[in-house]
């Protein structure tokens, strides 16, 4: 018995000692820094200097600030949207690349999906200043079909803006979502079809519900990277864009730290709180299903 | 259990580390060290970094023309040339607290003016630490002493496109019904819009610090377009996205040499003239290399090189002469005199407050 419960430490032991690196890592790179960030919202910084502090000053301003509440609610709203939109466009692109037989339409599929997740961003965003341009595809187009007489202007606007994001997220919503369906045992379908059910009742009660976690983790996913994009917004919407993440970028550039790292602290706060409630709604949904 | 409390310890130390490391000034021994170090580095490797402009200009002028010809002269030098925005390079500065990864550094004015308020920069705008000093035209000198040296005056005008806009005449023209929605500008974060929204506040209401007039103003442009920086205002531009953009002298340039059809002009009563400061970090391992390096900025041959394509930054040296092109885009050194300038006492103070407002104003 002593000897098993030996064996039992030993192992436990040798799997501590193997998460150790990566523990310390995310002590000392991620952890850490971010208790920095959280002392420097504390402080009273001027122009770079640190004046005084601790005092929570800046959180009070801007709590008290009504543009602090418009801000973070356009965020998320806006957050929200291109995460709608991702799983609108994503789920029919997962759930075709499920029912696919061909290997290597699948394949391609998948490497078309991926395809955003191999260069950056910003070169994605470059191509699409280059395709929304008012001498760009979209306009060329448009007014070759008559459509229009005059450039719309697509760029620096939040449809610009959404476009973007929702391109170079929609990788996020899909790859989970394909992993999920293309795992679903084929027997579940083939038995709501022998009781009767049709292919729409077979997808809504029987695919959808098996799919929620992955559609949940994609959510996750997708939100949190458009919550926190910056590069997108900045340069399909200018520097002026009334998004958090704009305006915090704005607010270091000025030296004003103290504003920015309270900013930064609620955006995180923010994604917690967004990210736990939509964790809660997944399970409700779950059971519910399952019920 | 044991274990999770001694991973919070852990975690609490090196977090405390941190914080203390974000404050910690430097010790007298590391000061000693800085003084000991500026003895020897006639002697040692020393890797200068200079922090400036990105792109062409840092390769192919400042790095052909300055830092190559510089390392001949003095092979144990490496010259490492960074560059980017100036805010983030103070951001830097200062969270080194002490310990600057920068070595020398072109200042704008109100850069120079925050970086000899603050005490980060040292003095070497004289004869003695900057020989070459003597030749720069002594009005513009002036406006970086005694903390630094003048290397060049850079100019805000109009940067338009012929085929979209007709060419502005005055700064007033930018509100004429044909260039409704055509005009881009730059965030007040960025010193070409900074120095264009003090203008504005200073042409129209009472002073650079203004800021009612400056709304006022710019509610009667709209709409119009904020880029993030003039690079950026410049491909909108080059895109036809705008058909004038309020931006450096020097970014036409680069538009001109790429061959865009864009026309530079500096409308009436006059462009926006800013003087550019070269410094030298006071926390500097190398202070007698970094002055060198400085130096050879103020130089004949450097000056007259950057006064040319592709690159038409304004001269300092009086010994410069202009090329025809060069002409076109930049003052004589009479015309200096007639450029806008902007009283940073009245604008920097307010210059956090300008930035948040105008993007609760004009942010989309």
């Amino acid at each position: 018995m002593q000897n098993k419960q030996k064996k039992v430490q030993s192992k436990r032991k040798g799997a501590f000692l193997g998460v150790t690196p990566a523990i310390i890592f995310l002590l000392v790179f991620f952890a850490a820094p971010f208790v920095v960030l959280l002392y420097y919202s504390l402080l009273t910084i001027e122009q770079g200097d640190i004046v005084s502090g601790p005092t929570l000053q800046r959180y009070i301003e801007l709590l008290s600030d009504p543009f602090t509440y418009y801000l973070f609610g356009r965020t998320i709203g806006l957050s929200f949207l291109v995460t709608a939109l991702s799983v609108l466009l994503g789920y029919p692109v997962a759930y075709l690349h499920s029912k696919l037989k061909n290997p290597t339409l699948k394949t391609i599929i998948l490497a078309i999906v991926s395809a955003p997740l191999l260069t950056s961003s910003l070169i994605l965003t470059f191509g699409w200043i280059v395709i929304l341009g008012k001498n760009g595809m979209v306009n060329n187009l448009l007014i070759s079909l008559n459509i229009i007489d005059e450039p719309l202007k697509i760029l620096f606007t939040m449809s610009a803006v959404i476009i973007g994001l929702t391109q170079v997220h929609l990788p996020f919503m899909i790859v989970p979502l394909v992993s999920t369906l293309q795992n679903l045992p084929s027997d579940l379908e083939d038995a709501a079809a022998d009781l009767g059910a049709n292919k729409w009742q077979t997808f809504w009660q029987v695919t959808l519900p098996q799919s929620i976690p992955s559609i949940t983790s994609g959510v996750t996913l997708v939100f949190v990277l458009a919550y926190t994009a910056f590069t997108v917004p900045s340069l399909m919407g200018g520097s002026a864009m009334q998004l958090v993440s704009v305006y915090i970028w704005n607010t270091v550039r000025s030296l004003a730290w103290d504003t920015a790292a309270a900013l930064s602290s609620i955006l995180l706060l923010t994604s917690l709180i967004i990210i736990s409630i939509i964790n809660f709604v997944s399970r409700r949904l779950t059971k519910w299903q399952h019920s | 259990m044991k274990k999770l409390k001694k991973l919070i310890f852990v975690f609490m130390v090196l977090s405390l580390v941190l914080v203390a490391c974000a404050q910690t000034a430097p010790t007298e021994e590391e000061a000693a060290q800085t003084e000991e170090g500026a003895a020897t580095e006639e002697a040692e490797e020393i890797t200068l970094v200079d922090f400036g402009y990105t792109g062409n200009i840092q390769t192919d002028l400042f790095g052909a023309y300055m830092a190559e010809p510089f390392m001949e002269a003095n092979p144990n030098v490496t010259v490492e040339l960074i560059g980017g925005v100036s805010e983030d390079a103070i951001a830097q500065i200062k969270a080194a607290q002490g310990k600057s990864p920068i070595d020398t550094m072109l200042l704008g004015k109100p850069r120079y003016l925050q970086a000899a308020e603050e005490g980060w920069i040292l003095e070497i705008g004289n004869e003695d630490d900057i020989p070459n000093v003597v030749d720069v035209y002594p009005n513009i000198q002036e406006q970086c002493s005694p903390g630094a040296v003048a290397w060049t005056v850079e100019i805000i005008g109009l940067i338009y496109n012929p085929d979209l806009v007709p060419e502005p005449q005055s700064w007033e023209d930018l509100w004429n019904p044909e260039y409704e929605g055509l005009v881009g500008v730059v965030s007040p974060s960025s010193n070409a819009g900074f120095l264009f929204y003090s203008m504005l506040a200073n042409t129209y209401g009472s002073g650079e610090d203004d800021l009612d007039a400056l709304w006022a103003k710019l509610d009667e442009l709209e709409p119009f377009v904020v880029a993030n920086n003039p690079e950026a205002l410049s491909q909108l531009l080059e895109n036809e996205e705008i058909g004038v953009a309020i931006n450096w002298n020097t970014e036409a340039a680069v538009s001109l040499t790429k061959g865009y059809n864009v026309e530079f002009t500096l409308p009436a009563p006059g462009g926006i003239g800013q003087v550019g400061c070269y410094g030298v970090l006071k926390d500097t391992a190398y202070p007698e290399v970094a002055k060198a390096y400085v130096n050879t900025a103020l130089g004949e041959d450097f000056q007259t090189v950057m006064s040319q394509a592709p690159f038409y930054f304004a001269p300092v040296n009086k010994n410069v002469e202009l090329t025809e092109d060069a002409a076109k885009i930049l003052p004589s050194a009479d015309q200096y005199s007639s450029l806008i300038t902007i009283d940073y006492g009245l604008a920097l103070p307010i210059r956090e407050q300008l930035t948040d407002e105008f993007i609760r104003r004009y942010g989309q």
